[in-house]
């Protein structure tokens, strides 16, 4: 996939208030993007810049090898689905989707037979007379969103659009997203402060983070292959603990821990006497039955019935340090009672290494 | 219902109807009065007669302070819907120190007495020599009602959701564009309630127009001046004519509104 828009080097103050600073992002062409932050963390505010509503302080917007810097909102190939909807509350739905064509004098007919097929695509053609305050929230999402489509931009940027709606309807409208952007192809910039919404519908995700995005990959790279301690406790939970490098060889390192010794793979390059911090998913940790060259001893803290599955909280022998493990079979830990002796085993290929 | 509880309802809807009475009986009474005769509070119930509105046409002076009224009137209300949106649209977009400046300066006339709004304007036309008509009046009105008509406006405006506009120019409406189809309609109910009391404070107003009129009259001057000699069955049948109007503007505007609501664009 070709990139379609970049972001280079974008900072943005409010006076002495610093916004974003240092933003380097390339996005490629039809792709579901999810711009990921807390709240305040100036994730509209990228929107908003791309969209032209707000001007960058330094750096430049890229769109198709071309900045975009001074090109007015009316102007740029996008278009922008608020997250109060923004419906003109003065039009009826068809008037709402057909708006953006009528002010480009496209003829009326046209418009009409436009207008009725991009409200069919969002399953709303029964509904083009009504007005906006008669529909619900999840109706007037899709008008926004069609709105946004009949004009045809390159990219959809949508700012938190289902910040306003109820559980239930929230996880319609993600699937209704996810289907749709695959229909129309049309990248799609989304932002979101739910990090369960922005693993279900992106290709990519960028995480914001103090002012800067601190990972831009895949779901699946974020989740297995964080590049900070930060990002390795926002998606999901991860054991993280002290380590010592004790051994190299070639990408295999033995790190030594209040835990014990184990061995595990990195590409970082790492020298003896080196303090690290190894962190490990729950799930990727598993328990073996007996000690071995791999495998850490530990003594049982508690014990989480689940059903069929089991969480363990395990301490250290000599310190009061835990490590969690999940999706243990139930058959195993029922075996199991506070205090008992056990041992662990990390796979070599699993788990990352961040240096402090 | 027990019968307390009817008692009092009896009693609220006697005490509304005798509020209602009290507010609109000097008007109803203004009425009847235009068609009828009385002589030491008796009316003459045989003296029904058209003559004082016949009469009113002849009444060359009234008839052409009403124009004059009408005339100032209308010049202001449209000078000062067309300054008050400008004004509350600055207000409500620009982020700079110096809004709050322009909305002080709006409002001193409005809370000034207006004898001192009318005389400092008074001596500001003499010394640009800008002689007296009823267009200083007008400038004089809409400066006097600028802060009524700035406030309503504002207040809508900012019942407005920012990214109304937004979504306009992101779907490529230029700014008269954005302006003309998005927040025109969603605020000329404001615009026309503001341009009404506007019309309302500019009829009644007199203190300010005594400084300013020159050699023309007003209305409400006119109607002043007549009854320090005596009254007339022609100020009954002319304020008479002045309700009727207006009673008719507003009914023909609430229609106009709640057609246009179901309108549909195309």
């Amino acid at each position: 996939m070709n990139d379609i828009l970049e972001l280079k080097n974008i900072s943005k103050h409010y006076g002495k208030t610093k916004v974003l600073e240092n933003i380097n992002i390339k996005i490629k062409n039809n792709e579901f993007f999810t711009i990921l932050g807390s709240s305040g963390s100036g994730k509209s505010t990228i929107i908003r810049m791309i969209g032209g509503f707000a001007k960058p302080t330094n750096g430049e917007i890229i769109f198709e090898h071309n900045n975009i810097n001074e090109i007015p909102i009316f102007k740029r190939p996008f278009n922008t689905v608020f997250q109060d909807y923004a419906l003109f509350p003065n039009m009826n739905v068809f008037n709402n989707v057909g708006f953006g064509l009528k002010i480009k004098n496209i003829n009326k007919n046209l418009i009409k037979d436009k207008v009725l097929e991009v409200l069919s695509i969002v399953g709303l053609e029964n509904f083009s007379n009504r007005m906006p305050q008669e529909l619900s929230g999840g109706q007037q999402q899709r008008v926004a969103l069609a709105r946004a489509i009949i004009c045809e931009p390159k990219v959809i940027l949508l700012d938190e659009p289902l910040g306003a709606l109820d559980a239930e309807l929230r996880k319609q409208m993600q699937l209704f997203l996810k289907e749709i952007q695959k229909k129309i192809k049309i990248t799609f910039i989304f932002i979101t402060h739910d990090q369960e919404e922005a693993i279900f519908l992106s290709d990519r995700i960028a995480v914001l983070y103090n002012h800067k995005f601190e990972q831009v990959g895949s779901p699946k790279e974020l989740y297995y292959s964080p590049q900070s301690t930060y990002m390795a406790k926002f998606f999901g939970e991860c054991n993280l603990f002290k380590c010592q490098v004790v051994e190299t060889y070639n990408e295999l390192v033995t790190l030594n821990s209040e835990f014990g010794k184990f061995k595990t793979k990195t590409n970082k390059e790492l020298q003896i006497g080196d303090e690290v911090i190894y962190g490990i998913r729950p799930e990727e940790i598993s328990l073996t039955n007996n000690e071995n060259e791999n495998s850490l001893e530990l003594k049982v803290k508690e014990i989480d019935f689940k059903g069929s599955t089991s969480t363990l909280n395990l301490l250290s022998k000599n310190s009061n340090t835990n490590i969690k493990l999940q999706n243990i079979s139930s058959n195993i830990s029922k075996s199991l009672s506070e205090n008992s002796v056990v041992y662990i085993k990390f796979n070599e290929n699993t788990g990352n290494i961040f240096l402090k | 219902m027990t019968k307390l509880e009817n008692f009092t309802k009896y009693i609220m809807a006697i005490l509304t109807g005798l509020i209602v009475a009290a507010l609109y009986a000097p008007i109803v009474m203004t009425i009847f009065f235009s068609f009828y005769k009385s002589r030491k509070g008796k009316v003459n119930w045989d003296s029904f007669s058209y003559e004082p509105y016949t009469k009113l046409i002849f009444e060359k002076q009234i008839l052409e302070s009403l124009l004059n009224s009408l005339y100032v009137g209308g010049v202001t209300v449209i000078c000062s819907v067309i300054i008050g949106f400008y004004f509350a649209n600055y207000y409500h977009t620009s982020r700079g120190k110096m809004k709050e400046l322009l909305q002080f300066i709006i409002f001193l006339p409005f809370l000034l007495p207006p004898i001192i709004t009318g005389l400092s304007l008074l001596i500001f036309f003499r010394e640009i020599n800008l002689p007296r008509s009823l267009n200083t009046v007008v400038i004089g009105h809409t400066i006097f009602v600028l802060a009524i008509v700035f406030k309503i406006i504002l207040n809508k405006l900012e019942t407005l959701k920012p990214s109304l506009m937004e979504s306009a120019y992101d779907l490529g409406a230029s700014k008269i564009q954005a302006f003309w189809y998005v927040l025109l309609p969603n605020i000329k109910l404001s615009l026309i309630i503001a341009g009404l009391l506007a019309f309302t404070i500019s009829l009644d107003e007199t203190l300010i127009t005594l400084f300013l009129i020159g050699n023309d009259t007003t209305w409400p001057i006119k109607l002043w001046a007549k009854m320090r000699v005596g009254f007339s069955k022609q100020v009954n049948a002319s304020v008479t004519l002045i309700l009727i109007l207006t009673s008719f503007l507003v009914l023909l505007i609430a229609t106009i509104i709640s057609r246009s609501e179901k309108r549909i664009m195309y």
